[in-house]
């Protein structure tokens, strides 16, 4: 029995995977990978995740794609979802929260921002 | 974060920064094919150049490159967002400028630190001018 947080990120450009899971690792948290939306989907299913990390520009299936799916699925829909997009137009940020997002973070973005809300959003110690 | 002394975030930033060649080369292959078609396959080219100014500009000033993120979000935002970017016929040689400028960013980045003097050449402020307002910042 461990009590590591689990964590999934889809996010398709590796370079901000490496980092996303190099930062919450280092902050003790367990970070599994999703390299697109519908990968991101299976992997939801296998585990009941703290958090969910998920990009909006993905292959295969968009984040929107992805938030609609989970909204869809009662077993998927209670995961706190953090939103990774390169655009926070406010049209964006309302259909993401109407399709159950819990937060935003804009990218780029700063690794020791990120750790913070991943850290509140999780209930971590701050 | 500590680029230079910590070991792994050493190797990413260099991973990174081994990747600037390649978006740059895949770009002025866009560019080429975009100003050597018409018709979908021209908005085909131009929505690609969309795709990875986008993927660019998410991550390179979280890898220390602020400047790159600006120029290449300028012209996703550009590409995406601005009634002239969309308008048909494709004003293919204007969308070309912008990606050329984008590319000689690319060039001087992959010398390991961002462009920065480029935010003084005439190009940076035509292509701000050119995208559309700035985001709302996420919260």
């Amino acid at each position: 029995m461990t009590n590591t947080i689990e964590i999934l990120l889809a996010e398709d450009e590796e370079h901000i995977a490496k980092l996303v899971a190099f930062k919450l690792s280092k902050e003790g948290f367990a970070v599994t990978i999703a390299r697109n939306g519908q990968e991101a989907i299976d992997r939801l299913r296998e585990k009941p995740w703290k958090l969910f990390i998920l990009d909006v520009m993905m292959p295969y299936k968009d984040g929107w794609q992805v938030l609609r799916e989970i909204q869809a699925s009662p077993e998927l829909k209670a995961i706190p979802i953090l939103m990774l997009t390169a655009k926070t137009y406010q049209k964006d940020m309302a259909n993401a929260a109407e399709l159950g997002a819990t937060q935003f973070l804009k990218k780029p973005f700063d690794p020791t921002e990120l750790a913070t809300t991943v850290r509140r959003m999780t209930g971590a110690p701050q | 974060m500590d680029w230079v002394s910590d070991p792994e975030l050493k190797a990413m930033l260099d991973e990174f920064v081994a990747s600037l060649p390649v978006r740059r080369e895949k770009l002025s292959k866009l560019r080429k094919e975009l100003m050597a078609s018409q018709g979908p396959r021209q908005r085909e080219a131009a929505d690609e150049i969309c795709r990875v100014s986008h993927a660019l500009a998410g991550t390179a000033e979280t890898y220390g490159f602020p400047l790159l993120t600006r120029i290449s979000g300028a012209l996703d935002d550009y590409l995406s967002e601005s009634d002239e970017a969309r308008s048909e016929p494709c004003p293919a040689a204007r969308i070309a400028e912008f990606t050329g400028f984008l590319v000689e960013a690319l060039g001087l980045a992959e010398r390991g630190s961002d462009p920065a003097g480029l935010v003084k050449d005439p190009r940076f402020q035509a292509l701000m001018d050119a995208a559309p307002g700035e985001p709302t910042s996420g919260a």
